[in-house]
C-alpha cells in the first residue's frame, strides 16, 4: 500500500521544528520511529500534509542516569532502552516493558516517547512508566512544562500535549533498591501481539515477613487510558499479605477496570484476566524484590 | 509535493536518486534499484518479509520513509554472497532445508544476520526472539532455527 502524499521536513534544531509546527499548524505531525504513524498513513486513518521528523535534531537520542534519575530522550529507540545495562539493573521493569513491544525490527525504529504519544490504551511502556512515577518534559517555543505520565493520557489516541509542543524527554525517578517490579503482558503472540491485559506492579517489602511498605499497580489495555489502581495498592500495604488479601486486592483491580470487547478478547474475559494477572504480577514483583 | 534527492549506500555502493517523498525504503530498493530479493508482503510492519539492515540494525523497510534513509548504509539479501560464494547463513539455510516457498527467506536471513553480527553465539531463545517478527506461512520454523544455529557454529 502506497503512502499518501506528504512533505517530509527534517529540521536540524528544535527551534526550527517549533517554527515548522507553527507554520503548518493542524496539517503537520511529528515523526519519530514511524512504526505507528506510517501504518496509519498507509491505511489513510491519518493524512498529514507535513511530517516533521525529529531524526536530524542532534541530542534527542540518549539514555542518561547521571543524577540518579533516568532520562530518556525523544529519539531513544525501544531496543536501546531494553538492552541498556543500567536500565536493566536499576529500572528492570522498564527495560522489560520496552522489550515486550513488537518485533526486533520495530523496536530498532520505535521510540518510547512515540509509544506514549500515540496513546494507545494498550501501549506497553505506559503502565510501567506510571508505576515508576515518571514524568514527561514537554517543550515549546514558550518554554517547557513537566507533567506526570499518569496525567499525560486523556483517552484513546489523546494526550495532554498541546499544539506546538514536543515531548523531549521522559524522566524516571530512582527506584528504591529494595523494590521489585514486573510488567506482565498477557497476549496471544508474545511481543508481536497487542496486550489483552497489561499489569505493571512494583512492590517494596519492608523487611517484616509478608509486609510491603509500598505497592503500585497500573493496568493497561483495559480502560480508555492506563489506570493506576490506588485502592488495590492500599489493600496490600503494611499488612501481612496472604492469599485472601491478595485476592481482595486483585478483585478491586478487576472491578475498577472498564475494558471493551474487540478481536483480541471479550470485555468479560478481560475483566476476569485482570484479576488473575494482577495476582500474578504482584507475586512475580514480590519474588524479584526478595531475590535482591 | 516536489521530489527530493537522496543518497543511500546499498551493499557497498552509493546511489543518488531523485525520489518522491512518499516513497518507502522498500519501494526504493525494489523499484529504483531493482533489488527484488527484499520482499513486499503485508507492507505494514507485521510480517518481516521486507527486513533489511540499516546502519547495522534490522528494520522493516516498508515502514521507513525514504527521506529517513538518506545518508544511511543498507545491506540487502543481495549483499551477502561474494560472487558465487554464499554467506554462511545462506549455506546453512540450504543445508537444513530451511525454506519451502522461499518468500520469507530473505527477511529471515537478514534478521538472523543482524542477530549474529551483534551476538555471534546466540541461545535458541535468542534466535527465536530475533526472528519473532518474521512470519513463515509454510511454518518451517524449526529448520530455520537449526540453520541459524549451524551458521553460528559451523561444523569444521
Amino acid at each position: 500500500m502506497r503512502l499518501p502524499k506528504f512533505e517530509h521536513l527534517q529540521p536540524t534544531r528544535l527551534d526550527e521544528a517549533f517554527d515548522l509546527l507553527e507554520r503548518h499548524k493542524g496539517e503537520a505531525k511529528l515523526l519519530a520511529g514511524g512504526t505507528d504513524i506510517i501504518v496509519r498513513m498507509k491505511h489513510r486513518m491519518m493524512t498529514p500534509k507535513y511530517l516533521v521528523s525529529l531524526s536530524r535534531i542532534p541530542d534527542l537520542d540518549y539514555i542518561r542516569s547521571d543524577d540518579g534519575a533516568l532520562k530518556i530522550g525523544a529519539m531513544a529507540r525501544l531496543n536501546d532502552i531494553g538492552d541498556h545495562p543500567v536500565v536493566n539493573k536499576d529500572w528492570a521493569i522498564l527495560a522489560q516493558a520496552a522489550r515486550s513491544i513488537g518485533s526486533v525490527q520495530s523496536r530498532n525504529r520505535a521510540t518510547m516517547a512515540g509509544n506514549i504519544c500515540n496513546a494507545s490504551p494498550s501501549a506497553d511502556s505506559a503502565p510501567s512508566l506510571i508505576a515508576l512515577n515518571s514524568q514527561v518534559v514537554l517543550v515549546s517555543k514558550g518554554g517547557e512544562r513537566i507533567l506526570p505520565v499518569e496525567e499525560f493520557f486523556k483517552g484513546p489516541g489523546e494526550t495532554a500535549i498541546k499544539a506546538g509542543e514536543i515531548l523531549k524527554e521522559i524522566q524516571v525517578p530512582k527506584m528504591n533498591p529494595k523494590s521489585g517490579g514486573y510488567y506482565l503482558k498477557y497476549s496471544m503472540r508474545g511481543a508481536m501481539d497487542l496486550a489483552i491485559v497489561g499489569v505493571a506492579c512494583i512492590v517494596t517489602p519492608n523487611g517484616k515477613a509478608g509486609y510491603c511498605e509500598d505497592v503500585r499497580i497500573v493496568l493497561g489495555a483495559v480502560c480508555p487510558t492506563p489506570l493506576r489502581i490506588r485502592e488495590a495498592e492500599e489493600a496490600l500495604k503494611n499488612k501481612a499479605v496472604d492469599e485472601a488479601v491478595l485476592e481482595k486486592a486483585a478483585r478491586i483491580a478487576m472491578d475498577e477496570s472498564c475494558p471493551i470487547s474487540d478481536v483480541r478478547s471479550s470485555a468479560e474475559y478481560r475483566k476476569k484476566m485482570v484479576k488473575v494477572m494482577t495476582r500474578r504480577a504482584f507475586n512475580k514483583a514480590l519474588s524479584l524484590a526478595k531475590a535482591k | 509535493m516536489e521530489k527530493k534527492i537522496v543518497k543511500i549506500k546499498v551493499n557497498g555502493d552509493w546511489h543518488e536518486a531523485l525520489v518522491k517523498q512518499n516513497m518507502t525504503l522498500l519501494e526504493f530498493i525494489r523499484e529504483e534499484l531493482n533489488l527484488t530479493g527484499t520482499k513486499e508482503a503485508c507492507d505494514e510492519g507485521e510480517c518481516g518479509a521486507c527486513t533489511l539492515i540499516m546502519d547495522g540494525r534490522s528494520v522493516n523497510s516498508c515502514l521507513v520513509p525514504i527521506m529517513e534513509a538518506n545518508g544511511k548504509e543498507i545491506t540487502t539479501i543481495e549483499g551477502l554472497a561474494k560472487g558465487q560464494d554464499l554467506h554462511p547463513l545462506q549455506k546453512a539455510f540450504i543445508e537444513n532445508g530451511a525454506l519451502q516457498c522461499g518468500f520469507c527467506t530473505p527477511g529471515m536471513i537478514m534478521s538472523s544476520k543482524a542477530l549474529l553480527d551483534n551476538n555471534p553465539k546466540p541461545t535458541e531463545a535468542e534466535i527465536k526472539g530475533a526472528i519473532a517478527g518474521n512470519i513463515c506461512r509454510c511454518t518451517g520454523y524449526n529448520m530455520i532455527v537449526e540453520a541459524v544455529k549451524m551458521a553460528a557454529e559451523p561444523k569444521s
